[in-house]
């Protein structure tokens, strides 16, 4: 089994606890969104506090855990929402 | 009118939704959801409250995954609009700095009779504060910042008290 590389964009509290906009993980090919969550809890530990309570989404589309997600798909973190 | 209101394809021609970076005017949106045919118009405005319990605010500042909450509002004003029969559904959001009064969110519903819009804003206001990508930061008087990430199982606001119970209230 392959890996990938998969960017993930931060948004609030996540930019902030990680220093930056964009962090890149090592996950399989093929992955799942649940993968990708547990792979940026062990490479950005930074992020522990918030990283249970986020969802990913992957192409403007919340994930479920067993979704796929694949290199060159936007994907992003969404800690709690806030707005209103 | 907004001029910059362009509908997607697919969009629910009544609806209408935008994030926009300064003040939102609240007077255009009671004109733009006006209609003939609709004996109730509602338009929900949230503002920035000057204090968070203890803590005395400054402003807030809000930021979104932009593409992703204008899909989201989308979705919400159809869905909206497909639950009760609104003529108009509009939402605006603003983003960036919104400060003490000043309005951060609003939702203007319009429907030939009450129930609809009395029963919808409701709905939309705890679907948008749950599902649409925007987060505030409460920047306070003593000068620090936090985002607010509300915690899955806590109420991100008080629960509406019961209502009292007396025999000459009418439904």
């Amino acid at each position: 089994m392959g890996t990938q590389e998969i960017e993930v964009l931060l948004f609030a509290g996540a930019r902030e606890a990680a220093g930056r906009e964009v962090v890149r993980v090592e996950v399989p090919a093929p992955a799942a969104a649940a993968q990708v969550l547990s792979a940026l809890r062990r490479q950005f530990p930074q992020l522990n506090s918030l990283i249970d309570s986020c969802r990913l989404a992957v192409d403007q589309r919340y994930a479920a855990d067993a979704d796929p997600v694949a290199a060159g798909q936007e994907v992003v973190l969404i800690p709690p929402v806030s707005g209103g | 009118m907004n001029p910059s209101a362009s509908q997607p394809a697919g969009a629910v021609p009544c609806c209408r939704v935008a994030l926009i970076d300064g003040p939102l005017d609240l007077e255009s949106l009671w004109q733009e959801i006006a209609d003939p045919d609709c004996g109730a118009h509602l338009v929900f405005v949230g503002r920035t409250r000057q204090r968070t319990g203890s803590r005395r605010t400054h402003d807030l500042c809000y930021e979104a995954y932009r593409p992703m909450a204008q899909r989201e509002l989308q979705a919400l004003a159809a869905a909206a609009a497909q639950r009760w029969p609104l003529a108009h559904v509009v939402i605006e959001h603003r983003l960036g700095r919104v400060g003490i009064g000043e309005a951060s969110v609003a939702v203007a519903v319009s429907s030939p009779h009450r129930g609809a819009v009395m029963e919808s804003i409701p709905w939309i206001m705890d679907r948008l504060k749950q599902t649409v990508p925007i987060w505030k930061q409460e920047r306070d008087q003593e000068g620090s910042a936090a985002w607010v990430h509300p915690a899955a199982d806590e109420p991100t606001s008080p629960a509406p008290p019961a209502p009292k119970s007396d025999s000459k209230s009418s439904p």
